[in-house]
């Protein structure tokens, strides 16, 4: 693996405080994958997407009820013990129940670097910036509302920041976001040979890394690294070819990449926030920068939105265009207790599998501890076992 | 086993008469329900929060697998057999849906499963031709309706409402927020017509709006009469006449069962009549009602404790009659409403105020995620900025083999005393 991914991977604090030493930039946290964070990259601000311990909780637990979402709980816990100290901001989309009530939450118990500026009861240089994400992605007026949004955003950003956000700094953040996208589709096209060119793990590594990086930076290097893999014919470890479906995969969660190719199985695609719907949908540069970063917005595929297809299937259309020509065996959902919109999909995207794909379907609910994951070790080992037959 | 479990629950007792009457509204409602359907006219299950006015204007009869479920919470199939509400979630949970999901969603998908819909309290929710749902509240509805629109292989349609962030209570939307959902207003009509073929008539829609506002008129002096000490209407008689309100809004039935619940609470007023003989606290019921056990609103009556205010369900004042485009007027009504805890938060502490809380018990209601997600900063605020103690009780809406019993008696005794003590040392209980 490439020493830089794994550092990010691995100790994703230490290296974001380290570039922001070095270039002396400001950084900005974000929840979830449908974050318009093209505009912070414009506006010369590096987005990190905001991940939790897997630890105890140490404070959360006075403020947010059991019954919810930990991966949440424990990123708001991270942020009010102070580790996510070298934030210049956080953007909070309308994505989901919880991470909604997170606008909440962070902005009244997390400590901020710098004071509100108060003018008439309103604060001009917000903290915290809430995206009011639609909840339903198409339909005629969908776009212009969001555009909309996108521009009242970038607005409060720049009274934040006091810079303006150019149209020529949005077009190269989108070419910046493309280029980045077009190497991790490469990378995910490497892993549909057998054996993949490199295991679920290694991409995860890659992927997460993706999340914490400049895309420019990370581009360059995935294409370096992609390159000499390719020319040195790498290839992971033979195993059962597993899609992998489920909730926030952080360095937490993510030991189930270890566990499934520890029990003979190689995750070579997924339904992930950090996996495919982090870079599958490209951005399109013949439109106003805008709305091509709305229309890639909106055109994430996050379980907890709607379409205007009088049966909507949207989820499972994205499960089939990611698991097709992967050569799937077996499915893996892996979603976390309490969420909602996982739970609720669940019975039909694994009877579509079955009915149609005729692909097996192991249910694992995760409570976000390492422990937890761990527990789930036998059961995945019986589960490929069954495939192997 | 959990499903073993004997749980001791009843119905409550409500002070009102029109509340008492309440329940042969909805089966009467429910039997318009089959009668319109057997007539061949169309049926639509929906929520709570889609402007109900438009189904009326457009012909269709609503059915509302929340309220369905709520329904099924206290009813049994024979007498000794499991309530409904559990036989149904057990279907969903045999199939793959998880107990942490909604209860709503869990019964009412086990009903959908079950095969046939008449094998149902009230023979069930007729058979629908379409589904609409919103955004409004929480995800679960998103998912849940189109879960049921797969299985059944019926038309969706869902309202996005804009979950706006701003402080205070209310606040006008803004041009494109109103654009927005406006054209989402048209859709509905639209696809409504496409599957009908009734063809939107704004006479019609202005003609259930105006009902529908003069009902929520009605509703909003019934919530100012209930301020009166002692309190004439308490949260048993609040939550067993809110169907009419919403699920009813924009008929003449609602409006007249209203203006006589209006009538009787002015009534009581008139007379000095309470809830009970001496009314010692007020209590505040904070989230959707534990439906299988509503006999707990009862359960602080022999120490003098009435519950006087409940939030949920009631109706906010409406912007004025648009007749000359009423979808503009729908959209303004529909967002205009905050849904953060920026919003509700404040909201509920000047309620307090207003209904004179000593105390509130918090429906610490483990599957709905909207209700739960705000409770312990409502404590906290409760407490901090009213000294107002209060108790959380921890169990599903729906389904009975989330409550413990003895554990809630052991909490709410404990809370009674707080408060009771408080009484005895002549402090005052009323914020």
């Amino acid at each position: 693996m490439h020493e830089i991914f794994a550092r990010y991977a691995e100790n994703r604090h230490e290296a974001v405080k380290k570039w922001k030493q070095e270039t002396g930039k400001k950084v900005f946290g974000y929840f979830c994958c449908l974050t318009p964070e093209e505009i912070l990259y414009a506006a010369d601000i590096l987005p990190v997407r905001i991940t939790g311990t897997g630890e105890p909780l140490q404070q959360a637990d006075l403020h947010v009820p059991p019954n919810s979402c930990a991966f949440a709980r424990s990123c708001l816990d991270a942020g009010m013990r102070g580790m996510y100290d070298y934030l210049d901001g956080v953007v909070i989309p309308n994505s989901c129940d919880i991470i909604f009530n997170m606008e909440f939450f962070w902005r009244t118990l997390v400590p901020r670097p710098t004071k509100p500026a108060m003018i008439a009861g309103v604060d001009i240089k917000p903290y915290v910036h809430y995206i009011n994400y639609p909840e339903k992605i198409t339909g005629r007026e969908v776009v212009p509302y969001y555009v909309e949004v996108l521009k009242n955003f970038k607005q409060d950003l720049e009274r934040s920041l006091n810079r303006s956000i150019t149209d020529d700094d949005l077009a190269r953040a989108v070419s910046a976001y493309n280029q980045d996208k077009s190497q991790m589709k490469r990378m995910y096209e490497m892993r549909k040979s057998d054996p993949a060119g490199l295991s679920g793990y290694e991409a995860w590594q890659i992927t997460y890394s993706s999340l914490l990086m400049p895309k420019d930076k990370h581009a360059g290097i995935l294409k370096g690294y992609l390159d000499e893999l390719e020319s040195n014919g790498h290839k992971a470890p033979e195993g059962i070819r597993i899609y992998l479906s489920g909730s926030a995969m952080d360095q937490v969660n993510a030991d189930i990449y270890k566990i499934i190719e520890e029990s003979g199985g190689q995750v070579v695609s997924d339904d992930l926030c950090v996996g495919t719907r982090s870079f599958w949908y490209p951005l399109n540069e013949e439109l106003p920068p805008l709305e091509a970063i709305a229309r890639r917005s909106l055109g994430t595929a996050c379980p907890r939105s709607t379409v205007t297809a009088r049966i909507p299937e949207n989820r499972w259309t994205h499960l089939l265009n990611t698991a097709k020509d992967f050569n799937i065996e077996g499915a893996i959902f892996y979603v976390l207790k309490c969420c909602d919109a996982r739970l609720g999909e669940f019975p039909h995207l694994r009877d579509k599998l079955k009915t149609e794909l005729d692909i097996p379907v192991l249910f694992l609910e995760g409570d976000y501890t390492s422990e937890g994951v761990e527990q789930m070790r036998s059961r995945v080992e019986a589960f490929i076992e069954m495939i192997e037959g | 086993m959990e499903e073993e479990k004997q749980v001791v629950t009843k119905g409550s007792q409500k002070s009102l008469e029109v509340a008492r009457n309440a329940w042969k509204f909805i089966v009467q409602d429910y039997a318009e329900g089959h009668a319109h359907k057997k007539a061949g006219k169309p049926v639509v299950w929906s929520c709570a929060l889609v402007e109900k006015e438009l189904y009326h204007a457009m012909g269709l009869h609503p059915f509302y697998p929340e309220q369905f479920a709520a329904l099924c919470a206290v009813r049994r199939k024979t007498p000794d057999s499991v309530k409904e509400a559990v036989r149904f979630a057990r279907i969903a949970e045999q199939a793959g849906y998880s107990s942490d999901l909604c209860g709503y969603e869990r019964v009412s998908t086990g009903f959908v499963l079950n095969g046939d819909l008449a094998d149902a309290p009230l023979d069930g929710m007729a058979p629908p031709d379409m589904l609409v749902t919103t955004s409004s509240v929480c995800d679960v509805r998103l998912k849940w309706f189109e879960d049921m629109a797969q299985r059944l292989n019926v038309p969706l349609f869902t309202l996005d409402r804009p979950e706006r962030r701003f402080d205070g209570i209310m606040q006008y939307p803004k041009p494109h927020e109103t654009r927005y959902y406006r054209s989402q207003l048209e859709d509905l009509l639209s696809f409504i017509t496409e599957i009908t073929g009734t063809k939107y008539d704004p006479d019609r829609l202005n003609e259930c709006l105006d009902w529908g506002y003069k009902t929520n008129e009605l509703r909003l002096e019934i919530l100012e009469l209930r301020k009166a000490v002692p309190s004439p209407m308490g949260c048993a008689d609040g939550f067993a006449t809110m169907y009419p309100g919403m699920y009813c809004s924009g008929t003449k039935k609602a409006y007249e069962f209203y203006r006589a619940l209006r009538d009787e609470v002015r009534g009581k007023i008139k007379a000095g009549k309470g809830q009970i003989e001496k009314e010692k606290f007020r209590l505040l019921w904070y989230g959707i009602p534990t439906w299988f056990n509503m006999g707990i609103f009862n359960y602080f009556e022999p120490v003098g404790g009435v519950f006087a205010y409940e939030p949920a369900y009631n109706p906010h004042p409406w912007p004025p009659r648009n007749p000359k485009d009423p979808l503009e007027e729908i959209a303004l009504r529909t967002l205009t409403i905050g849904s953060t805890m920026s919003t509700t938060i404040p909201a509920l502490l000047e309620q307090c105020r207003e209904y004179k809380i000593a105390g509130g018990v918090l429906a610490y209601l483990i599957t709905c995620r909207a209700i739960y997600l705000p409770s312990l900063e409502i404590r906290r605020a409760l407490e901090k900025e009213l000294g107002i103690p209060s108790v959380l009780i921890e169990c599903d809406l729906v389904d009975e083999r989330t409550f413990s019993e003895g554990q809630v008696k052991t909490r709410m005794d404990a809370f009674a005393e707080q408060i009771l003590k408080k009484h005895e040392s002549g402090k005052s209980l009323n914020n």
